[in-house]
């Protein structure tokens, strides 16, 4: 039976800013089970590494807060944990991959000795075992011994995010987070990323949340999808359900922009208009605005989650029995 | 065969791209020169630095004096010589107490930003509106004459300036993905600022401490001009160019030689320093 590894309910992120308080995520409720993989899809600006960071604990202080809501991972509540928990928790049970390789390894330090530093932390080895372990993980993520005492600026990006998901798997964690691990890097050395993490995740039995822009990362290798809009879930369900049966108009919207191979389009449909800035008050579904089957109840009330088949939830008037 | 990969280390690129620049290679040459006559100063020369030889007053420049012999008949290349160890160690040793200080409160201040910040750089504030060499007259004043009290004399005197430095480089890297990443492995503060910051806030440091060695050497020499530094007997750059100034018309090259000895020393500790800046800077890399 699977159980439950984190949990998210009602969690509200903000940041104070200079044009008022920036709603970054609202009322979004989740839970990861064990091995489990989610994908966490949505545009710039959603909310999905907000989440993350108050995951982590690494919103940016004072000005990002959480105002509501609880995360518990691993039976610890992780907004109320003291620091010296928290930190004794990352990186051994929880690690995250970062977006940008170029910036999330330091410069002046050996490759090695980052994978070191993070087996140490968590580890009780000593330092030539640390060492050994660093340089087998280097060999398991693709990269030859021999370059283990290269400072980062010597490797390409590809081989970057490998270092980083060295790291990520230092200590085998229960959850990685990946933070679009494929973001910056190249087409080719994407697949190639995506697949090594794949392989990775299977072989560590790991839990993974995987934020990401790119849908069709998330059909290959996530279990569930969440999808996300204005710092909400719009819509939530198993890999399967969500693609099989898009219910959500937003949801469908994305599927629509994403070429397929096997027919001819000449244009891809897209989504009118820009997602709402996140200081902007709107009244109703959030979504309403770039709605293509916006009804009048949708710009007086927000929509109830609703239930559609299994897990397969939906934040739309579209699908309320109700109404 | 596959071609062995050779690596090659921050430092080495540095000391790669410093020695095309000539000018910095100059300083760096004079520098070990100095150093090195400091260090053998006693098998360099076969006089004393002290003693006194009253028949062989204010001999010039000659070929058993070099540099010739001052007021009481010491030999003024001796002189020298023994006057190097004092302004090379002074230079050293307070700014590594300006460093070691300026930089810590710097870090913790950059670090933590908010009222541990405010309190740091309010202090640091009042002690830069003082100028730098008076206050360390003040400070030598108060502690008295001798070696170590001017090292801290001009240490401290410079902490300011380094707390400045360190704290807005650490204020730079601390928002860095890498300083994220390693918070969110589980590392404690104190690593973070130590393994992950500092580190990668060397560069503009390395500059100001080789600029800085060059004006805590002038500040040694200004304290011991005016009598608050090196005690008499004791051979020290500025103390002989302020005993030599008496006979300034009769016997000029007691001035001019220990004035020509500190310029140098600054001058190459500057060219240096830009040298380094240059190497330093990443983004004239490889």
């Amino acid at each position: 039976m699977a159980e439950k590894l984190l949990e998210i309910n009602n969690l509200y992120v903000t940041y104070d800013s200079e044009n008022g308080l920036c709603k970054a995520v609202n009322d979004l409720s989740l839970h990861i089970n064990t091995h489990e993989t989610l994908g966490f899809v949505g545009e710039t600006g959603a909310g999905k590494t907000s989440t993350a960071k108050a995951i982590m604990g690494l919103l940016p202080s004072p000005n990002g807060k959480i105002t509501q809501g609880s995360i518990t991972f691993n039976g610890n509540d992780m907004i109320n944990i003291n620091k010296r928990e928290r930190r004794s928790i990352l990186g051994k049970d929880i690690s995250m991959i970062f977006q940008d390789p170029m910036t999330s390894l330091n410069p002046a330090m050996k490759v090695v000795d980052q994978i070191v530093e993070m087996i140490s932390l968590h580890k009780a080895l000593t330092k030539r075992e640390a060492y050994k372990e660093a340089c087998d993980l280097l060999e398991l993520v693709g990269i030859k011994k021999e370059r283990a005492n290269d400072y980062p600026h010597q490797f390409s990006g590809g081989m970057k995010q490998r270092v980083v998901i060295a790291i990520a798997l230092a200590c085998q964690p229960k959850l990685i987070i990946a933070d679009e691990p494929t973001t910056a890097l190249d087409v080719t050395i994407q697949a190639q990323v995506m697949e090594l993490i794949k392989e990775l995740k299977e072989k560590f039995n790991t839990s993974m949340m995987l934020i990401t822009h790119d849908i069709g990362v998330v059909a290959e290798i996530c279990d569930k999808v969440a999808i996300m809009y204005a710092g909400g879930i719009v819509e939530y369900g198993t890999a399967e359900e969500v693609f099989n049966n898009p219910s959500h108009p937003y949801t469908i919207g994305l599927f629509n922009s994403v070429p397929k191979l096997d027919t001819e389009e000449e244009w891809l449909e897209e989504i009118p208009g820009l997602p709402p800035e996140p200081t902007e008050e709107i009244q109703g579904c959030v979504f309403h605005p770039r709605c293509s089957h916006c009804m009048d109840i949708c710009k007086e009330r927000e929509p109830e989650t609703v239930s559609l088949s299994g897990k397969h939830t939906c934040k739309c008037f579209l699908h309320a029995s109700n109404v | 065969m596959e071609k062995e990969y050779k690596s090659r280390s921050q430092f080495k690129t540095v000391m790669m791209r410093l020695s095309k620049n000539k000018m910095a290679l100059f300083g760096l040459c004079i520098l070990c020169a100095l150093t090195f006559i400091a260090i053998f100063a006693p098998i360099l020369s076969p006089y004393s630095p002290t003693k006194q030889d009253l028949v062989n007053q204010f001999q010039p420049p000659s070929g058993q004096h070099i540099f010739g012999t001052d007021e009481f008949g010491r030999d003024v290349m001796t002189r020298i010589f023994f006057g190097a160890r004092v302004s090379l160690l002074v230079g050293f040793i307070s700014v590594g107490i300006a460093l070691l200080i300026g930089g810590a409160l710097g870090a913790i201040a950059g670090f933590y930003g908010g009222h541990i910040d405010n309190v740091i750089m309010r202090i640091m504030d009042v002690l830069l509106a003082i100028p730098q060499t008076l206050l360390a007259i003040a400070i030598a004043a108060s502690l008295g004459t001798g070696l170590f009290n001017l090292m801290i004399a001009v240490g401290i005197s410079s902490v300011p300036t380094y707390a400045r430095i360190v704290r807005a480089s650490v204020m730079t890297i601390r928002g860095e993905e890498y300083v994220e990443a390693a918070t969110a492995s589980g590392t404690n503060n104190k690593k973070i600022i130590t393994k992950h910051i500092l580190p990668n806030c060397m560069a503009p440091v390395i500059v100001q401490v080789t600029l800085g060695m060059a004006g805590a050497i002038l500040n040694t020499a200004g304290l011991s001009f005016i009598g608050l530094g090196i005690k008499p007997p004791q051979a020290e750059w500025g103390s002989m160019l302020s005993a030599g100034r008496d006979y300034i018309r009769t016997s000029p090259y007691l001035t001019l030689i220990p004035g020509i000895f500190i310029m140098i020393t600054v001058l190459s500790l500057n060219l240096l320093g830009d040298g380094l800046r240059d190497a330093l800077d990443p983004k004239l890399k490889n």
